[in-house]
């Protein structure tokens, strides 16, 4: 893995976060006892009207959600990084990722009118245009625009970076 | 080497703590994502957290503010301090267009700001002290609730609803849940969160925290400009439902403005409604009565015709955040409230021809009553209202969630 070894994080003593400082303090505790109670009125909120709020069904994609994201979203945008740094140049690497950024969230947010689940045959004004073409005809215009500045990556000059230098980490205290 | 292992006792008498204990004891477990390195990209850092996570906050807390004024708009809080206002007309057409944009604006910043700390997930030792085990439970609701709420939020607007439970209810729970983590999360950050946004250094913030390890691929500003470059697409192509000069490039948005019978949309049809028979009834008239009324009226459509008619151009601005500008004529409210002999400012609830259903009815209060543009439509756009948007008359006043201005009116009960 040769070419993870350019990112920051490879050097022991650089994790691009830092170790996660231990939480306490009084605005810890004072913003935590409030946020605490709020929560709490939200679920007995949530509780208490449950002939609406269907407590089992609202469960299932309230921790389906955060499932979905932490198992299996973030794994899989951790799995295209990987194959991005392994077969993509790091001249244009920065182009491709944000095109990728855009595009995606594109095509994220379009996921429900381009599914058309909630089309009506009684009502012709909702969800009435051909989203899966506009979906096309969006991310066509992103990845053009992904496409002139690759282009212009590659004809500037090289610089330091799309050669990989090691990670220095000589301004850095410890401790952070 | 186990043998040479201090025990637990010993090693807290040398100040160490329980949770540092229990890590040395468990660096066995440390594995995978928990291991010195497993996250390399040089894009998992302070700062880009503390950017993502202040512009996260005040779209959530717009999100929220706005969600509440929809929320009290609907159901009105009755201690007599709130009461929804019938000026300015276009006030609940920007706050539900904020709130519904906002939304869709969180849903790139969010997964950026998730994908920045997801190494935090697995940090080792999985649990300090006692704090840490209550900022992390606390995340539990923040993180879930934030992503419920987006997905919820962008499938209501289009009609996709794969769950059983009422969105209204559910969505503005969950808000509350969503706002207390948050509470929670900014004490938890504050300190952090101000240290990696300073440019300087300090004595207590050492700008350290801004250096970017050198690498190749895309910079924290260039990460920052593509997220940008993402809530701004996702808000161009759907934005236009309700910003009508941008309606051109509403490529997403579910609504458009100018699409429906008469040039506007529809939420619900007559036959979604079940009243395509009751509305086209030749014998149809307008009941007027209840407890405050003196002279009970029954007005057939060519009576209502011919009473004063009036002229208002108010937006349809709809919960699920599209909007339309329409001119419509009718009859004031207040013109029949006063031939039925009530108070000015009595309470006038509207009931629809719809049978049963939520928004079948809504109240009037008074400065809705009052207001000269609050009318009883006969026509939209100079024509006799098509049947989707409420024939033979409904509702139409100021500054008012679409759901309240109530179709197919058959009833004016007065208190």
């Amino acid at each position: 893995m040769s070419s993870e070894r350019t990112h920051g994080g490879e050097s022991p003593n650089a994790p691009a976060l830092g170790p996660e400082p231990t939480p306490g303090g009084r605005l810890f505790w004072a913003t935590t006892s409030i946020g605490l109670l709020v929560i709490g009125f939200g679920v007995f909120g949530l509780l208490s009207e449950s002939r609406f709020t269907q407590p089992e069904n609202w469960l299932t994609f309230f921790v389906g959600g955060l499932l979905l994201h932490d198992l299996v979203a973030a794994p899989l945008i951790a799995l295209i990084s990987v194959i991005l740094v392994r077969f993509v140049p790091a001249r244009v690497r920065p182009v491709v990722q944000g095109t990728l950024i855009v595009a995606g969230a594109v095509a994220l947010v379009a996921i429900p009118v381009v599914g058309g689940w909630g089309k009506l045959a009684n009502n012709p004004s909702l969800l009435p245009l051909d989203y899966g073409r506009n979906l096309v005809i969006v991310l066509t215009v992103i990845v053009g625009i992904g496409a002139l500045l690759a282009l212009r990556a590659l004809r500037r000059a090289p610089t330091a970076t799309d050669s990989p230098a090691p990670y220095r980490d000589d301004r850095r205290p410890d401790g952070w | 080497m186990p043998g040479s292992r201090r025990g637990v006792a010993e090693r807290a008498a040398h100040g160490r703590s329980l949770g540092e204990i229990l890590a040395e004891d468990a660096e066995f477990m440390r594995v995978g994502p928990m291991t010195p390195g497993a996250f390399p990209s040089r894009l998992h850092q302070q700062r880009t957290a503390a950017v993502l996570g202040m512009a996260l906050g005040i779209a959530f807390l717009t999100c929220f503010a706005t969600g509440l004024f929809s929320h009290f708009a609907q159901h009105r809080l009755d201690l007599g301090l709130f009461s929804m206002p019938a000026a300015p007309t276009g006030l609940y057409r920007w706050t539900q267009g904020i709130h519904v944009a906002t939304g869709i604006a969180s849903i790139p910043l969010l997964l950026a700001k998730l994908w920045t700390v997801y190494p935090r997930l697995f940090s080792w030792p999985p649990i300090k002290n006692i704090a840490h085990i209550v900022e992390r439970v606390a995340l539990i609701p923040l993180v879930a609730g934030a992503i419920f709420q987006l997905f919820t939020g962008v499938a209501n607007i289009a009609h996709w609803v794969p769950w059983t439970f009422s969105f209204p209810a559910a969505h503005y729970w969950t808000a509350w849940m969503v706002i207390g983590g948050l509470i929670a999360h900014i004490g938890a950050k504050f300190a952090i969160t101000r240290a990696a946004l300073k440019k300087e250094p300090t004595a207590e913030a050492p700008a350290l925290l801004v250096a970017q390890p050198v690498g190749t691929g895309m910079s924290r500003r260039g990460m920052l400009a593509s997220v940008g470059a993402a809530v701004g697409a996702v808000t161009l192509t759907t934005v236009g439902q309700t910003f009508s000069p941008l309606q051109e490039f509403a490529l997403l948005a579910p609504r458009k403005p100018d699409i429906g019978p008469q040039g506007f949309p529809v939420n619900k049809s007559a036959i979604g409604a079940g009243v395509t028979v009751s509305a086209r009834d030749p014998a149809y008239a307008l009941v007027v009565d209840g407890p405050g009324v003196k002279v009970p009226l029954n007005l057939t459509l060519a009576q209502l015709r011919a009473l004063p008619q009036h002229t208002a151009d108010l937006p349809i601005a709809c919960v699920e955040g599209w909007s339309a500008g329409v001119t419509w004529t009718g009859v004031r409210v207040s013109d029949l409230v006063r031939m039925a002999g009530a108070a000015p400012d009595s309470q006038v609830l509207v009931r629809s021809l719809q049978a049963g259903g939520a928004y079948s009815r809504s109240k009037l209060n008074t400065p809705h009553l009052q207001h000269p543009d609050t009318l009883l439509a006969l026509q939209a756009n100079g024509e006799p209202l098509h049947i989707d948007h409420g024939f033979p008359c409904r509702l139409i006043a100021p500054n008012r969630p679409g759901v309240q201005q109530t179709k197919w009116v058959g009833r004016l009960e007065i208190t």
